[in-house]
């Protein structure tokens, strides 16, 4: 591959993530105050030298709890793309390696589990088990299980045909070690492709599920629960809803972009002009 | 009997084709139809054929990649579709292949020396210390050097693609060779250098091969025997010069004629 340039997408998508995850990871050991910490007496403030972003309703600092909730956001999608994605290529590879009933059965649950919306059944888990961020990792896990199992069969089935796996079985190799040294390596491109894009829904989902009240609890800081708390002073301080919401749009579009780009770089059968 | 390595008894192999109807059932393939045909030790049998004659799927049936839908595949003596997973595992030392395309046999992601070393790791006898003296040792069998082994394949042309295939296939010592059009893809002077070197491993190492080309020219120059298959089926067989030179078929004449144009 000839990489005299690098897409425009891939390079904006790039920033924007490590500006994120530099953000959250930053936010692990230091923010500027601490996000719970209440300043009644300078409560709406505006931007200043003390507080970069101001503050909110109960005076705490809107920069410290911005930060806090990016290392929220990103734990929880890290978390729940890390452990659907694993759990759908392993069934993708599985149905992949042994065909027959085996793969029906996977793509059929696959098919039965897409028919069903994410946020409903993040919902329905809620109802079952209390809202909380552990409920929402696994709502959103969940979802990515058939993603991934799709993404990963498909794929799997081209490096199947392909003769260094021949080659392999003639070898003498059984199933799971072909699976394991030639066709997950193989099929890694298009997974971490996916994964990206998966990672940005996850940011996405979860703003919304604490918007809603079913994710993050207080005094755990959250995007989408600070903006649901700025909907009711959205005309007496409208920052404190657009903060949260550019926190998301950043975040959810630079690894949309990134993964939009990674695509292009990996999938020669997208690529326009040499 | 004792010299009989391959024996292949009345096999058949059909494929399911795509519906064309809702109603009416699947028509059906006869990809190989009652073949049978011996292998003594030390030879080279030649099959040939058109594109669609059956070859590649006697190949695939040989490997025990599939099974045939009737008769038997005997090897050493022994039914290879008859025995458990774990005893294919080690009769597989014993018969390798060389594939066609030398740029897609290797593992792209994996270097030259793990490839070839690959078979041996499968079987799980041998200390990674001796694997790699043998992977270094068949390496300069055809004539490449142990250094190359660090190297991925696309480092290589495809004549040296095709000598790592090959000595990847030797390196757990088989009694037969399998190969599936290996020199189809190379250019004609690089065919005549992986030719000679078959030709000398076969004479160092006493392997028996099973020759499949569709190119006449090729199949004269190695074989000694050979065997003639259309639509699945057998029409010919005997020894190379005999069947070549005095073609009992008019499908045979039409190759042969073909070849020397």
């Amino acid at each position: 591959m000839n990489t005299r340039y690098l897409p425009a997408n891939l390079v904006i998508g790039a920033i924007l993530v490590v500006l994120t995850l530099g953000v959250a990871l930053l936010s692990v050991f230091w923010t500027p105050y601490d996000y719970t910490q209440l300043d009644i007496v300078h409560k709406f403030q505006g931007p200043s030298a003390a507080h970069w972003l101001g503050t909110d309703q109960l005076g705490r600092d809107l920069l410290s709890q911005l930060m806090a909730g990016a290392g929220n956001s990103m734990a929880v999608a890290v978390t729940a793309v890390v452990l659907g994605g694993s759990i759908g290529t392993a069934l993708g590879l599985l149905a992949s390696a042994y065909g027959g009933w085996v793969e029906d059965i996977v793509m059929r649950l696959s098919d039965l589990s897409f028919a069903f919306p994410a946020l409903l059944f993040a919902i329905m888990l809620a109802a079952a088990f209390g809202p909380s961020l552990p409920n929402v990792v696994v709502a959103i896990a969940f979802i990515n299980v058939p993603i991934f199992a799709r993404v990963a069969r498909a794929s799997a089935n081209q490096i199947w045909t392909r003769e260094y796996v021949f080659a392999a079985r003639a070898a003498g190799l059984g199933k799971f070690a072909i699976s394991r040294d030639h066709i997950l390596p193989n099929i890694a491109a298009p997974i971490i492709v996916q994964a990206t894009i998966e990672f940005a829904l996850a940011i996405l989902i979860e703003a919304a599920l604490s918007y809603l009240g079913l994710g993050a609890q207080p005094p755990s800081p959250s995007w989408g629960r600070m903006l649901s708390e700025a909907q009711t002073l959205m005309y007496l301080a409208p920052q404190l809803a657009i903060y949260p919401g550019l926190s998301i749009v950043v975040a959810v579009l630079g690894f949309g972009l990134l993964g939009d780009g990674l695509r292009d770089v990996t999938d020669p059968r997208l690529s326009r002009e040499r | 009997m004792a010299d009989k390595l391959l024996a292949v008894e009345n096999v058949s192999r059909h494929y399911k084709l795509p519906k064309q109807a809702l109603f009416r059932p699947a028509p059906v393939l006869t990809a190989v139809d009652q073949a049978s045909f011996d292998l003594e030790r030390g030879q080279t049998l030649g099959i040939v054929g058109e594109s669609g004659s059956g070859k590649s799927t006697l190949a695939k049936m040989v490997m025990a990649f599939e099974p045939p839908d009737t008769g038997r595949i005997l090897f050493q003596g022994q039914d290879i579709n008859a025995l458990d997973a774990g005893e294919l595992r080690l009769l597989r030392q014993d018969f390798q292949m060389v594939f066609q395309d030398p740029f897609g046999s290797l593992d792209p992601r994996r270097t030259v020396a793990w490839s070839i070393g690959e078979p041996m790791r499968a079987i799980g006898r041998a200390a990674p210390a001796e694997i790699r003296i043998r992977v270094a040792e068949v390496l300069e069998q055809v004539g490449l050097t142990a250094k190359d082994g660090l190297k991925f394949p696309h480092e290589f042309s495809g004549g040296q693609r095709q000598r790592i295939a090959i000595a990847r296939a030797i390196s757990t010592r088989p009694a037969l060779l399998v190969a599936d059009e290996a020199v189809s893809a190379l250019d004609v002077s690089v065919q005549a250098q992986i030719l000679n070197l078959l030709m000398d491993l076969q004479a160092d190492l006493g392997l028996s091969m099973l020759f499949i080309s569709h190119d006449l020219a090729v199949v004269a120059s190695i074989c000694d025997k050979v065997i003639v298959l259309q639509k699945g089926r057998i029409l010919e067989a005997g020894d190379t010069g005999h069947v070549l030179g005095n073609p009992a078929h008019e499908y045979t004449r039409s190759l042969v004629a073909a070849a020397r144009m």
